[in-house]
């Protein structure tokens, strides 16, 4: 070996060394995972204690649903669920009007573990424009039969309801549509709270024709 | 001074310089191996799977707790870690998203709480150390605090109807291959893992409303029963699966060296997080699109180890170089998801850069 090769020879290995300790320094701690835990929490839902129905959503095709005042065969409440909606048409001027099982209410056959059965109650907001509540007195019935009663009503699993509603347009402004908000909130043996409510818009048109 | 002797010395010194060099992969630490189950939201899954806590119909105000003991089963102490490896908070129904939304609590039990905040912002969380032979048992609580009455069906709380929040948390152990060793030091980072075991959760607790409801029913008290007794205990060793990360080099277009080896045929997907390299809540800078293509699948044949130089992306690569120049560290975890014989392992390992 002449003495230039064992320079380059001696240079190079200089290089690599210089290389190797000048490169990114690491902490001498590696991680290493055993096990991973999952935690999972899944929020409570109305759609586990009840279901909604309009005509053309009811599973065990029920009939007879109130139909939109000022139509001929329209049915007041569309859609099913947190998404079901209704108009109940043209009521003008009246103080005795009517719409008889706008919507069916139906507990599950399987109620979630440990509940029995449930209370639903109804109520109506205000028409947030004026103020005033043309739609009133929530009444359940029991679907064929032509008792009800107001308020609330219990459901065991399985068990339907059918829900009127009176109407009184007399007095307010002419010609113009009314919106309220119906809320039917449930309640079981230990839970007493706001959370499981539908919150459904019901509308109604002060004036001749379905509005 | 003769041509051979010469030569002899030159033979020497290069020896000597590759010694050197070679010193730092340090040959004699074993090989990080292990096996990480992945916990399942269902309690009937494989063996060796564990929700630490499962909760279902939670309401505002509720509280649901769940405890999980973690042993050290090796002979070496180790510092433990706490850290979120996934968070899936999809909106629910009405939008809302309920991770948001959950609060969490890590507390030692019989112990100092580790932790309270907001559950979608816990990234990690070192929670001391954890003797060889020892165990310590962590209880982890989320609640739900009242919004109050929501402004409208899909508002407040409301919109939270029916959402649900999974995270999966990882308890990583560290040890310190040579305490003795100066920093900074050139090693390629391997370290004998820290075995450590998750043995029984026990039961959450339901802390639902208990007020009473209308008299006129009378159903059976509100379930929120917790998932029953499990009693798990992770093989150690059962997947085999070997995972390693050794140098990133900077320099060499930011790449990682990664050592990946399986007992069986198994296919891999290896993902990337960066992190700011704090030991203690260390921040989050970039979870995925940190490896380029943002994940990397391999096939691996039995027993076979293979060495995979992975290119992180401009991105990372950029905010790793940022973090090491002002604040001089930064944190890199790869998580591999190891796919062999139907079942789904994953295994994590990070490593701190100084500079």
């Amino acid at each position: 070996m002449t003495r230039r090769a064992l320079a380059v020879v001696l240079t190079l290995a200089a290089i690599l060394a210089t290389t190797k300790i000048a490169e990114p320094a690491f902490s001498d701690a590696s991680f290493s995972a055993r096990t991973i835990n999952t935690a999972t929490v899944k929020a409570d839902s109305p759609l586990n204690y009840l279901r909604i129905y309009s005509q053309s959503t009811d599973p065990d095709g029920l009939t007879g649903y109130a139909k939109r005042q000022g139509t001929s065969s329209t049915p007041a409440a569309t859609g099913s669920n947190a998404s079901l909606t209704a108009h109940l048409g043209g009521y003008n001027n009246t103080s005795t009007g009517s719409a008889a099982r706008v919507l069916t209410l139906d507990a599950p056959d399987t109620l979630p573990s440990g509940v029995a059965g449930i209370v639903v109650y109804a109520t109506f907001g205000t028409d947030a424009a004026t103020g005033s509540t043309p739609i009133r007195s929530p009444a359940f019935r029991t679907p064929g039969s032509s008792q009800s009663t107001s308020g609330y009503t219990i459901l065991t699993p399985g068990v339907k309801r059918q829900l009127d509603l009176a109407v009184n347009t007399s007095g307010l402004s002419g010609n113009k549509t009314y919106t309220q908000t119906l809320t039917l909130k449930i309640q079981y043996l230990g839970y007493s709270g706001d959370f499981l409510t539908y919150e459904l818009p019901i509308k109604v048109y002060d004036g001749s024709g379905a509005g | 001074m003769t041509r051979r002797l010469l030569t002899a010395l030159a033979a020497a010194l290069v020896s000597a310089l590759a010694v050197v060099a070679l010193a730092t992969a340090d040959p004699s630490a074993p090989e990080a191996t292990g096996e990480a189950a992945t916990g399942a939201l269902s309690l009937a899954a494989a063996a060796g799977d564990t929700a630490i806590l499962s909760a279902a119909r939670m309401v505002p105000g509720d509280e649901r707790t769940g405890t999980v003991t973690i042993r050290n089963t090796g002979g070496a102490p180790g510092t433990l870690l706490l850290t979120r490896d996934a968070l899936h908070d999809p909106a629910g129904p009405s939008g809302g998203r309920l991770g948001e939304t959950l609060r969490l609590r890590v507390e030692e039990v019989g112990g100092a709480s580790l932790y309270t905040g907001p559950l979608a912002e816990l990234a990690a969380l070192p929670v001391g150390s954890l003797a060889a032979g020892s165990a310590r048992t962590f209880r982890l609580t989320a609640s739900w605090p009242d919004g109050g009455i929501p402004a409208g069906p899909a508002s407040g709380d409301n919109a939270l109807q029916g959402a649900s929040v999974r995270v999966d948390y990882a308890w990583l152990t560290e040890e310190v291959v040579n305490p003795a060793r100066p920093t900074p030091t050139p090693a390629p980072v391997t370290a004998t893992p820290t075995p450590v075991t998750a043995v029984p959760p026990t039961p959450s607790t339901g802390s639902g409303p208990t007020s009473a409801s209308p008299s006129a029913t009378s159903p059976a008290p509100s379930s929120t029963t917790p998932p029953a007794d499990q009693v798990v205990v992770l093989p150690q060793t059962a997947s085999g699966v070997r995972l390693s990360i050794g140098r990133v080099g900077l320099r060499a277009r930011g790449r990682v060296a990664i050592r990946l080896g399986c007992p069986t045929t198994c296919r891999v997907r290896l993902a990337g997080r960066l992190d700011d390299g704090r030991k203690r809540r260390a921040r989050v800078l970039r979870n995925g699109k940190v490896l380029r293509g943002e994940t990397v699948t391999r096939s691996l044949a039995a027993r076979r180890s293979v060495r995979l130089s992975v290119p992180l992306t401009p991105r990372a690569r950029a905010l790793m170089n940022r973090q090491l120049t002002r604040y001089k560290r930064a944190g890199l975890t790869i998580t591999a998801y190891v796919r062999a014989n139907g079942r789904t392992t994953t295994t994590v390992r990070r490593i701190a850069l100084r500079n």
